[in-house]
């Protein structure tokens, strides 16, 4: 039954891809069509507020910096409201400023779409500040990701002279994505019995004769645009695990899919752009194959349950369901947290830190290789950098000069994919080393040993894929972590994004080479194998040593 | 502590702008 529920989910996601895929494509294009007639007043009303009167293309350093700069000034905004919270409205529980490392921490976390949290919800954050910056920058971030990878599309699929406009695409992301999806999937958790409100937090009477605090708050709004936009994010502490956050194993099904279709269509929306919609399914079918193989891992690991326990005697027949909640089983939690590292969401549905070794190697390992399917936009963009590499590598062996969709791929090119490619093992490795020979760093964890490498290694590596989940039982809310996560999540963030557009920047200006029995092939079986195994191939000698003293040790040890 | 934040923040954003340049220099690059 769980085969056939899991099975069930994948064909729904990939029946999806090409409606979405080509509404995306419709949005972004710049072609007129239907969709105008519906959000263009709302846009030009958007435009004329914002005092955009030209909305002609940018060079990608134009668009790079109007990203970056409207950025900034989302977080200058959020910073004050959250040290300033306990004076402003909406705050009928009374909660204190926020501290300056944690608003450090929280404002870099929410504005990168990590949404790493070193606090919870429901005791840290007044209303005002879960709507006006939770919520805010959960929008801001997926749009603003959403709008680089179309940029860089625009770029290697060279459709016209320049990679759009910037401040156009992020409106657009908004109005005609985002904001309508959100309120449809709000609607529906609403229905489903999440709770959407502003009173504060209920006291009440236990069967017991005790008196019981319980949070609530407006859940719904924020639980949509949470996986909508990847963000990950939840209103309380536990997340998704949370009865109010996810209350039943259709708000789960509903939660997978808000964060997995639009990462999954966006390969056939650059299919589209190509124009190749076989090139789009070939990349599509690269990410899924990936996908497949590691949620079939989490799967076993999790179903076949731990040695020590049946060694002991206890019956786990229903695999290790520590740290699970028991409405989602083994299948809605191992599909959760495949989907939720595969699209770099973070949300959680069950604890990720009490996972067997093997299980937790699954999440750990799709943030590392930080390409399937991947978080709003930025997934396509690394997958593509990795099919750039892919066929430079195999031009190199032939002996050609490497090209893809009709452009030749020259050293500088290979530079900019180099650096991107490079920073991310480093901004991983390098603070993990760091936390584990400083005592700032080791103090915060609770599970010494093997486990201990993995929670230290697991903070870094989803603060560098701007995931944001986490092995929770690391004591992360001090200074050092504060301040060095939060380093990460801006490098792994900003830096992919500025040498991507600086790609697209490069490839927009390349005449097309014309196609030759001895041109190299991206759009057949073989690439997609070719793909796959650069991926893998650069994600094994980068984190394999990584990953065999922390999760592989750990499993050494339970048999 | 405050300071201390605008200033890390600033920080990171003038190395973003370093970081700007040389791609723009790499893809300039007639070499």
């Amino acid at each position: 039954m769980d085969i056939v529920q899991l099975a069930v989910i994948v064909a729904m996601l990939v029946i999806l891809v090409k409606p979405l895929g080509t509404y995306v494509y419709h949005v972004f294009s710049n072609e007129a069509n239907r969709t105008d007639r519906l959000f263009g007043g709302t846009e030009r009303l958007i435009y004329k507020l914002i005092g955009l009167k030209n909305r002609n293309g940018m060079s990608w350093k134009k668009y790079a910096i109007s990203f970056i700069v409207t950025n900034i000034v989302l977080v200058a905004v959020s910073c004050l409201i959250l040290r300033l919270q306990k004076a402003l409205p909406f705050n009928p529980n009374g909660i204190d400023n926020m501290e300056p490392t944690l608003t450090f921490n929280t404002v870099i976390s929410f504005i990168t779409n990590t949404n790493l949290q070193h606090y919870s919800g429901e005791s840290a954050l007044s209303y005002l500040s879960q709507m006006a910056v939770i919520m805010m920058m959960m929008f801001t971030s997926a749009a603003t990701g959403f709008s680089v990878a179309i940029a860089f599309i625009r770029g290697i699929t060279s459709r016209g002279s320049n990679i759009g406009n910037f401040f156009e695409d992020f409106v657009k992301a908004h109005t005609r994505i985002f904001l309508p999806a959100a309120f449809v999937v709000t609607l529906l958790l609403v229905a489903l019995q999440v709770p959407q409100t502003l009173d504060p937090t209920l006291t009440v009477t236990t069967l017991e004769g005790a008196a019981q605090q319980i949070a609530i708050g407006p859940v719904a709004s924020l639980e949509s645009i949470k996986h909508l936009g990847t963000n990950g994010g939840g209103f309380f502490g536990v997340n998704s695990a949370h009865p109010f956050e996810n209350p039943n194993p259709l708000t789960n099904v509903i939660e997978i899919f808000s964060m997995w279709a639009l990462p999954a269509a966006l390969p056939y929306t650059f299919g589209l752009f190509a124009p190749s919609k076989k090139q789009g399914w070939i990349v599509f079918a690269a990410m899924m194959a990936l996908f497949l193989v590691f949620l079939g891992t989490v799967y076993a690991a999790e179903k076949a349950g731990t040695p020590v326990i049946t060694a002991l005697g206890i019956d786990d027949s229903q695999g290790s369901m520590e740290g699970k909640e028991v409405r989602f089983g083994i299948a809605g939690s191992a599909i959760f947290t495949a989907v939720t590292t595969a699209a770099t969401t973070g949300t959680v549905n069950n604890m990720h830190d009490t996972l067997t070794p093997l299980g937790g190697l699954v999440p750990l390992a799709e943030m590392m290789l930080n390409v399937v399917f991947g978080g709003k936009g930025v997934g396509l963009i690394n997958m593509l950098m990795y099919a750039i590499l892919a066929v430079f590598i195999c031009g190199l062996m032939v002996g050609r000069t490497p090209e893809f969709l009709g452009r030749k791929i020259e050293s500088k090119e290979m530079k900019l994919i180099a650096v991107a490619i490079l920073a991310h093992p480093l901004i991983v490795l390098a603070p993990t080393a760091l936390a584990l020979i400083t005592d700032a760093g080791k103090g915060a964890i609770t599970n010494p040993g093997f486990h201990g490498i993995s929670q230290v290694l697991y903070e870094y590596t989803s603060s560098a894929a701007n995931n944001g989940s986490g092995f929770e039982g690391l004591g992360d809310n001090t200074p050092f972590w504060n301040i060095s996560t939060g380093l990460v999540m801006l490098f792994g963030r900003y830096i992919s994004m500025i040498a991507m557009l600086a790609v697209a920047g490069s490839m927009l200006g390349k005449k097309p080479v014309p196609e030759t029995i001895g041109t190299f092939r991206t759009d057949n079986v073989l690439f997609t194998v070719l793909l796959i195994g650069t991926v893998l191939l650069i994600g094994a000698l980068t984190f394999l040593p990584a990953i065999a003293l922390g999760p592989i040790a750990e499993h050494l040890t339970l048999l | 502590t405050d300071l201390y934040m605008i200033a890390a923040l600033a920080a990171v954003f003038v190395l973003f702008a370093g970081f700007m340049r040389w791609c723009d220099g790499t893809v300039e690059d007639k070499e």
